[in-house]
């Protein structure tokens, strides 16, 4: 919506008459003018009547509701503009001195004139006459010497004062006609700005300024008062101005008596008493106004008409202080705004350059909010970037957390991969839907992120496999990815078997990856499920939610819950997950030491911090949940310590280099880290206060947390006489030593291994799913990449990141000036893993070369020489490993080891 | 109080323009290039509200293109203008600081483009580039200490 400006100048107010309408008016008015003076000159009783009788008592009101009419037609300020219309003022400009009295002379006049009515001026016409010309002819002398207004209208004007008194908040705008151009000749002048010019005044730095005004303001109610309760001819000349000074000076003192003692603010005083002063004005001359008028018209009033008008001005008055004060609370805001802070010539340089720089439009709907990002960037980063309502979890497309409807422009985005294209699937959403964290993107976009924008889902087709038509009933034993994966496989591929789904936890799936979020964030679980609600009912899935299975029994094909009731499967599906590993540290499970899990822990440690206003927390364990949650806790405001056993952090994902790339920035974020250290034991009375490293150093905490690794959940295998070693141990079909009994996930070991990933689970779980309903899947691993999710690094690590075999190749690559650092190792010519610090755009491609295991060809040969650019095509250009310039074969290590860096730029 | 605003006389706008405060006058452009890099970069149409009084949210605005205006609410939808802020001009700097609510509401005149730094972003480049964070946080503080004295002497002239 457009705005208008507070308080606009003439220039600004829209006006409708024309100025040759003013023109016109003003000719008539000092027509009318010589007229009067004529009349009273001539014929004095008709004269006098006429002029104070109607046009006196009427004045106050236009100055009331429509100021600006009356500057546009007033005799006086016709005869003050001629010698400027005309061309021929001097146009000098007011000296100090006048400019500073020059109120005070008009005041004065006003306040002499006031009195001489009584002696003078309401009986004898020509006195009337002679004023009036004589004021004329001195608003004319004023433009003759002084230019714009200055001669007069805004400065030695006697009526001025009582116009911007009553004229301050008009009813009616109407801006100035006069000048053309303003020449800028009167401090806050009421012809520019007629609604700010009284507050103005009022807030004048000048003291003296202010207060004449503030003056005028106090003593008019006494001037008027002390008019209307004189007798004439009661009383010598000097008593009746004696009186009048006293009275004006009892309506002042009483003025500044209230501006000492009533807590307002400086402007409603005097608007109080301009309302007082109206009022009381006419109260005293609306009878006499009102017959005048009626004589005028020859009509008779009724007699109610004039308390109603004196009771309707009333009410007008009310009306206008509210108008007053309102405006008066603009005016200070606006006029305390603070100054605006600008740019050098510099900044304006980078923003031109960057400006250049293009960049590509993102826009999100709903919202029409307009991101321009580089080119490259995933959907979920901008978004991230900027605070868009989004969750994140995997960032590999493989959790769920994430989808947003791609409006217009899908083309312009990154193409998807199969593990995206699997997700989408499994969320039951159709075309038009991406991953965030898959979609690059390389040209304009329109997406959106709410989800009813979801697009018809597309049903995607089962796989063919012969699927054994004698299986009824599949139990599965856990609610995570594995256990959900597994149900929505068994239901894609065997359309009407009963499926049952047995949760230890309260919740449906949600994004485990993101619970951290818990900890710092406001909003709980909402937006933390993956799936929508109807999910499990629309494949016919039943839950049991918050349900333990206490054993089985695999003769029976039964297993039993802990509510008492069995259940009967044909193939069971153990996806039980896992626990954290809790280390032995004595007195572990004190109030505030505690572990990070599931979502029900993330939510106690951020009520827990609440309850008992933690401010420093200690993390045992540097890996990535270690880590995560840690910068978590450092999002709520405590001071966070990270304990890491090893020589570094990260040791299952980074190299030395990397790790130290890695601390440096998290030092500098203000997490503090310490390597070499191990927990002992937790101290503290009631909870924990301390933690004692076992080499005796202590830490002040209030809170700790251990992360250093998970502990399969196979007491449920094991119990049934499943064959267990750190997990449940499978073969390369997931299943078990127990017919119809598989298993995956985190509970699930294979070939010594328990993975603990997410795409490792999902994997495990669809082939375990095929597999048990008589498909024939087999598993060879998965290559591990994980991304720790920390804001503002973006560190990957892929399969393996260290050379294993003398023969492995590693390539290393830094940036020492942008603090970028990536690494590969190659063996046989095959990548088979490596880090990126700083590479957020490769991740992706080094995950799917290492995955896809092909050699590398002539990559290989241009990665020997130090060009990685044809192996990232997507990478940014900015970081060109071109400027690179040592390169040096460190042949110490088993491995070639090709050093490359970045000169650092000198600037 | 300063009423200026409201008595801008034509003539005067020939003479020097109030001292406007500056932000990061000394910073180089390579250094102002590797800030704007931690900004996120948004597009905005005529007439689009950037900011709404009472919000929170702890972000730094730094107007690229494009003119904008700081606008107050009023009764029956009517906005009353109380400052412009045209390109290269920075706002929304007090509440980057203090986290209180936006004093006043923001919105577009022209089409244009501003870069946001958040508290986040700042704490990303507090992170990478901890000196030129500590510049930005100083000269932070270096305008609003020229504000404060600037409040005090007009208080200290306008009792």
């Amino acid at each position: 919506m457009s705005a208008s400006p507070l308080f606009p100048n003439y220039t600004q107010i829209p006006t409708r008459i024309p100025l040759r309408v003013w023109q016109a008016l003003r000719v008539i008015s000092v027509t009318l003018t010589l007229g009067v003076a004529y009349l009273l000159a001539f014929h004095p009783e008709q004269g006098l009547a006429l002029f104070w009788k109607i046009l006196v008592p009427t004045l106050p009101l236009v100055f009331f509701a429509a100021p600006g009419l009356w500057r546009n037609v007033c005799p006086l300020s016709t005869a003050n503009q001629i010698p400027r219309v005309f061309g021929f003022t001097r146009g000098l400009t007011l000296p100090v001195w006048l400019k500073e009295y020059a109120f005070i002379f008009g005041m004065a006049a006003l306040f002499v004139a006031v009195p001489t009515r009584h002696l003078l001026f309401n009986t004898d016409g020509r006195a009337v006459a002679i004023l009036l010309l004589g004021t004329l002819a001195a608003a004319l002398f004023g433009g003759l010497l002084f230019k714009g207004k200055s001669g007069w209208c805004s400065t030695f004007c006697p009526l001025l004062p009582v116009q911007r008194l009553y004229g301050q908040t008009p009813w009616v705008l109407i801006p100035n006609s006069h000048c053309n151009p303003c020449v800028g000749c009167a401090k806050n002048c009421y012809d520019f700005n007629p609604q700010a010019a009284y507050l103005a005044d009022q807030y004048d730095d000048d003291l003296h300024y202010r207060g004449y005004r503030r003056f005028f303001a106090g003593a008019f109610p006494g001037l008027i008062w002390a008019y209307f309760t004189t007798i004439p001819g009661q009383e010598t000349a000097l008593a009746l101005y004696g009186r009048f000074a006293f009275t004006v000076i009892i309506s002042t003192g009483l003025f500044f008596f209230l501006d000492t003692f009533l807590k307002v603010t400086r402007a409603k005083l005097t608007a109080i008493y301009a309302m007082g002063s109206l009022n009381l004005f006419y109260w005293f001359v609306m009878p006499g106004l009102v017959a005048a008028y009626a004589g005028l018209l020859g009509l008779k009033p009724v007699e109610w008409l004039t308390p109603a008008l004196q009771g309707g001005l009333i009410v007008a008055s009310i009306g206008w202080l509210a108008r007053s004060f309102h405006h008066e609370y603009l005016f200070r805001r606006a006029a305390t705004e603070p100054q605006t802070v600008g740019l050098s010539d510099t900044a304006k340089r980078a923003l031109a350059r960057q400006d250049a720089q293009g960049g590509l439009q993102v826009t999100f709907q709903p919202g029409d909010v307009q991101i321009i990002a580089q080119p490259g960037k995933t959907l979920l980063e901008v978004a991230e970037a900027n605070n868009m309502p989004i969750e994140s979890g995997c960032r590999m497309g493989m959790c769920g957390a994430d989808p947003i409807t791609v409006l217009e422009n899908g083309d312009h985005l990154s193409p998807m991969s199969d593990e995206e294209k699997a997700t989408i699937a499994r969320l039951g959403r159709g075309e038009g839907t991406r991953m965030a964290c898959c979609a690059r993107i390389q040209g304009h976009v329109c997406v959106s992120l709410s989800a009813d924008a979801a697009s018809v889902a597309v049903t995607v087709p089962p796989p063919a496999i012969a699927v054994d038509r004698a299986i009824k009933r599949v139990v599965i034993v856990g609610n995570g990815i594995a256990g959900v994966t597994a149900a929505d496989y068994v239901r894609r591929n065997h359309p009407d078997c009963a499926i049952e789904v047995i949760s230890r936890e309260a919740h449906h799936l949600y994004n485990r990856m993101a619970i951290t979020r818990l900890i710092y964030g406001r909003s709980a679980m909402a937006g933390l499920y993956l799936q929508p609600e109807k999910w499990y009912e629309e494949r016919k899935i039943s839950v049991w939610l918050n349900t333990r299975a206490l054993t089985i029994d695999p003769a029976a094909r039964q297993i039993k819950l802990g509510t008492g009731e069995y259940l009967d499967y044909d193939r069971l599906i153990l996806a039980t997950g896992s626990r954290s590993l809790i280390p032995p540290i004595e007195n572990f499970g004190l109030p505030g030491s505690t572990v990070l899990r599931e979502a029900e822990d993330a939510m106690a440690i951020r009520g827990f911090a609440q309850q008992h206003h933690c401010r420093a927390a200690v993390i045992g364990g540097g890996g990535l949940l270690g880590l995560e949650a840690a910068y978590a806790l450092h999002k709520l405001g405590l001071r966070v310590a990270v304990l890491e056993r090893g020589e570094r952090l990260l040791s299952r994902q980074l190299d030395a280099r990397a790790a130290e790339f890695l601390t440096t920035y998290l030092s500098a974020l203000g997490l503090q880290i310490v390597l070499s250290a191990e927990v002992q034991a937790v101290h503290g009375a009631e909870r924990i206060e301390s933690v004692v490293l076992k080499d005796g150093r202590q830490i002040y905490t209030d809170l700790f947390l251990t992360c250093v690794g998970i502990n399969p959940n196979v007491e449920l295998a094991r119990q049934a006489g499943i064959a267990t070693g750190k997990g449940v141990i499978v073969d390369d079909r997931m299943a078990t030593n127990i017919t119809g009994i598989y298993a995956a996930g985190d509970a699930a070991e294979f070939q010594g291994r328990v993975y603990g990933l997410w795409p490792a689970s999902v994997t495990q779980a669809e082939i375990a799913a095929i597999n048990a309903l008589g498909g024939d899947r087999t598993y060879t691993g998965t290559v591990p990449s994980t991304v720790l999710k920390v804001a503002g690094v973006d560190v990957a690590s892929v399969g393996q990141f260290e050379p294993e075999q003398p023969a492995d190749e590693v390539f290393v690559h830094e940036n020492l000036q942008d603090t970028r650092y990536r690494k590969l190792v190659v063996r046989d010519g095959v990548v088979v893993g490596g880090i990126l610090f700083g590479y957020p755009q490769d991740h992706a491609t080094l995950t799917a070369i290492a995955k896809s295991g092909k050699p590398l060809g002539a990559n290989l040969e241009a990665l020997r020489k130090g060009d990685w650019s044809e192996l990232f095509a997507n990478s940014d250009p900015a970081s060109s490993q071109k400027t690179g310039a040592l390169v040096s074969v460190d042949t110490a290590d088993a491995a070639t080891r090709i050093m490359l860096r970045s000169t650092k730029r000198k600037n | 109080m300063d009423a200026s605003g409201f008595f801008d006389y034509p003539q005067d706008s020939a003479e020097p323009a109030q001292q406007a405060l500056v932000f990061l006058p000394e910073l180089g452009e390579e250094s102002w290039a590797i800030l704007l890099s931690f900004t996120q970069r948004r597009a905005f149409r005529a007439g689009e509200e950037l900011l709404h009084i009472g919000d929170t949210g702890r972000a730094l605005y730094i107007v690229g293109r494009g003119t904008l205006e700081v606008v107050l609410p009023q009764k029956r939808g009517r906005l009353l203008r109380i400052a412009h802020l045209s390109g290269g001009t920075v706002f929304g700097e007090q509440a980057f600081l203090d986290g209180q609510a936006r004093s006043a509401t923001v919105q577009a005149v022209t089409d244009g483009e501003v870069h946001i730094l958040s508290l986040e972003s700042f704490e990303m480049l507090a992170g990478r580039h901890p000196e030129l964070a500590r510049i930005v946080l100083m000269d932070l503080g270096r305008i609003l200490s020229l504000r404060l004295r600037r409040a005090i002497a007009m208080a200290a002239k306008g009792l």
